[in-house]
């Protein structure tokens, strides 16, 4: 085991640089949002236009020679603008009043590039009707497009808007006015262009779908061209981003999904059916909603479709769901998300408290054994290790141990991920100011240079900072005295005691405040209760090789 | 030549606790109630059984190191 100076200096390079440049890699891969890019503003919304022949973007799908006057046609409730493409009776931009992106403007949810590509365009019913334009009728607060093509078909689609919701509802009526019995099948698009909000944010676009009770979800990443999935239900399918929803639960009988990437890196998703029949003079109605504004648990729950369940994924997603009830109830009472969070971290500290020491009382029993283990440390001045071995076997014939176990310690690593990734996601968080604070879903900007500083940017972010430093004191507080090591390892100790704080400075530099917040918390906390609570011989164990 | 990945692979893991041994585990609090320490222990298992078995071992002592244990001297057997 030992090693000749040198030999352990250059491990100490190799181990370093190895964490250097792996950390980031290994955090991106397992936490996308720490991905430290330069900021990108998403790019401005388009201009408004009225008229579909000003954008002068070719439609494959309405003959050249057809002059269609594809006004666009708007509706708007306290929550939402649902700008309609009229000629294809389809939506092609959903706009939410009530939420903002960084430069002030309502967000845009959904925008497509074509009217093709817009929000419960259908297709395949027959060649025909995919052709013939639409006719729009105000119908009171609702929305009634209408198309009738040459061979018969009449489609119908009705747009029924809920105030005090984010929800669309959409009844699609088919009507075969000729003689014979027809099998139908059609697709329908039922999301179209979210945007990713920033260039660092595009890791969290990801289609989720129940496709026969199994949620399953796919990241953009892995979307190249065109994906398809089927099974024999789709129960709802939902396209989202860090905040936001779109979110479509189908009729009965829609049993698959295509997604693709449309022109300017958005994502489209359709569902097609299985085949029906509608008979001669019949009709078939189908109903669709669409919830399309922010991932707030209690407000897709509200529409009671299941469709809440796209949230919160897998393991540590149930955890998360929780732990962000618990935050909210602190929200409540505090009535600020910067203190809630605080209010949190506490809370779990004083959770997790007795089950890391199984409580005080422990404590007070080692007091009384504190003289053995002193006589222990004297008699064996030379030699730590058998001074930790010792110890260890007094705790065992006392039937104490001051140490909760690394098995308690393992289990509580999903709760920290699951914290991350309500922190990260929430976004209750935008917009929310604390102290200094703006925004806690960004870096805390104390202040803003005119220049850019290399490493850091242009901004300059407090708490990243006071975290490196709290972290700097946990590892100074409890690591051993100098003088029980020689002096290359106390030297090597002091240098990795300022080395990962300065890391974990850098890599926390560019994350949402509310989530550095979290942590430095949770750092003072953890030294806090080392000075309070614990015995600083206790620490000895661990570190003294 | 799979003997020589699986010295790699060894190494790789004896490495990846050893970093996490001096650099991470400062960074919380001491809980473990056996001596040697779990990452002491798995590393020194990894060593001398091999990845498969080193990891097994390693496993289960992570389960025993619970407040239920008694904990004590516990070494790679």
């Amino acid at each position: 085991m030992t090693m000749n100076t040198e030999k352990r200096a250059l491990l100490a390079i190799v181990i370093s640089m190895f964490i250097v440049m792996f950390t980031p890699f290994v955090l991106t891969k397992f936490f996308p949002g720490l991905k430290q890019q330069p900021k990108v503003q998403q790019p401005a919304a388009a201009p408004v236009t009225t008229d579909r022949a000003a954008t002068g973007a070719p439609e494959a799908v309405q003959p050249a020679a057809q002059v269609i006057d594809d006004k666009s046609i708007v509706f708007e409730t306290d929550e939402y603008k649902v700008e309609f493409s009229g000629s294809c009776g389809a939506i092609r931009r959903i706009t939410l009043k009530k939420f903002n992106d960084p430069k002030g403007l309502p967000i845009v949810i959904a925008e497509t590039p074509g009217s093709v590509d817009a929000i419960f365009y259908t297709s395949g019913l027959s060649k025909d009707t995919d052709r013939t334009p639409f006719t729009y009728t105000a119908k009171g607060d609702r929305a009634v497009f209408a198309a009738k093509s040459s061979d018969g078909m009449l489609v119908e689609k009705e747009y029924i808007f809920q105030p005090g919701r984010y929800a669309i509802e959409l009844k699609q009526t088919i009507t075969n006015s000729s003689s014979q019995s027809r099998p139908l099948k059609y697709s329908i698009v039922t999301s179209s262009g979210i945007p990713d909000l920033s260039k660092q944010d595009e890791v969290y676009v990801e289609i989720v779908r129940d496709i026969d009770g199994k949620i399953v979800n796919t990241n953009k990443k892995a979307i190249k061209t065109e994906t398809s999935w089927d099974g024999r239900q789709v129960n709802w399918l939902s396209l989202k981003n860090k905040y936001f929803s779109l979110i479509t639960k189908p009729p009965v009988f829609f049993t698959g999904i295509t997604s693709k990437k449309l022109q300017g890196n958005g994502l489209q998703t359709k569902m097609s059916s299985a085949e029906f029949t509608v008979g001669p003079n019949a009709s078939a109605t189908h109903n669709f909603m669409l919830y399309a504004g922010p991932s707030d648990y209690d407000k897709i729950a509200s529409l009671k479709m299941g469709m809440e369940n796209s949230l919160y994924l897998g393991f540590t997603g149930s955890i998360g769901k929780i732990l962000f009830v618990v935050l909210k109830f602190f929200n409540g009472l505090v009535k600020n998300w910067g203190l809630a969070i605080i209010a949190l971290t506490v809370f779990i500290n004083i959770l997790l408290f007795p089950l890391t020491f199984k409580g005080i009382k422990a404590m007070k029993q080692m007091q009384a054994l504190q003289p053995k283990i002193e006589a222990l440390r004297k008699a064996n001045k030379d030699n730590p290790q058998k001074t930790n071995k010792e110890v260890m076997e007094l705790y065992k014939k006392y039937k104490i141990n001051p140490m909760g176990g690394c098995l308690p310690m393992l289990l509580q690593m999903p709760v920290f991920f699951a914290l991350y990734q309500v922190l990260m996601r929430s976004h209750e968080l935008r917009g929310a100011p604390f102290l200094w604070i703006k925004d806690l879903s960004q870096p805390d900007r104390l202040m803003t240079f005119k220049g850019s500083i290399p490493l850091l940017g242009s901004d300059l972010n407090i708490l990243p900072l006071l975290m490196a430093v709290a972290m700097f004191f946990q590892q100074k507080l409890s690591a051993p005295p100098a003088a029980s090591q020689n002096d290359q390892m106390a030297q090597q100790q002091k240098m990795m005691g300022v080395m990962m704080p300065v890391l974990f400075g850098f890599l926390f530099y560019g994350l949402p405040s509310g989530l550095v917040m979290y942590w430095l918390t949770n750092t003072v906390l953890t030294v806090a209760e080392q000075e309070l609570f614990l015995k600083k011989e206790m620490f000895h164990v661990e570190h003294s090789e | 030549m799979i003997k020589k990945a699986a010295i790699y692979f060894k190494k790789l893991l004896v490495l990846l606790i050893n970093i996490y041994r001096n650099y991470l585990s400062g960074y919380k609090l001491r809980c473990c109630r056996y001596y040697p320490s779990c990452s002491e222990y798995a590393a020194e298992a990894i060593e001398k059984k091999g990845a498969a078995k080193g990891l097994l071992l390693s496993v289960f002592r992570i389960i025993r190191c619970n407040p239920f244990s008694k904990g004590g001297y516990d070494p790679v057997k």
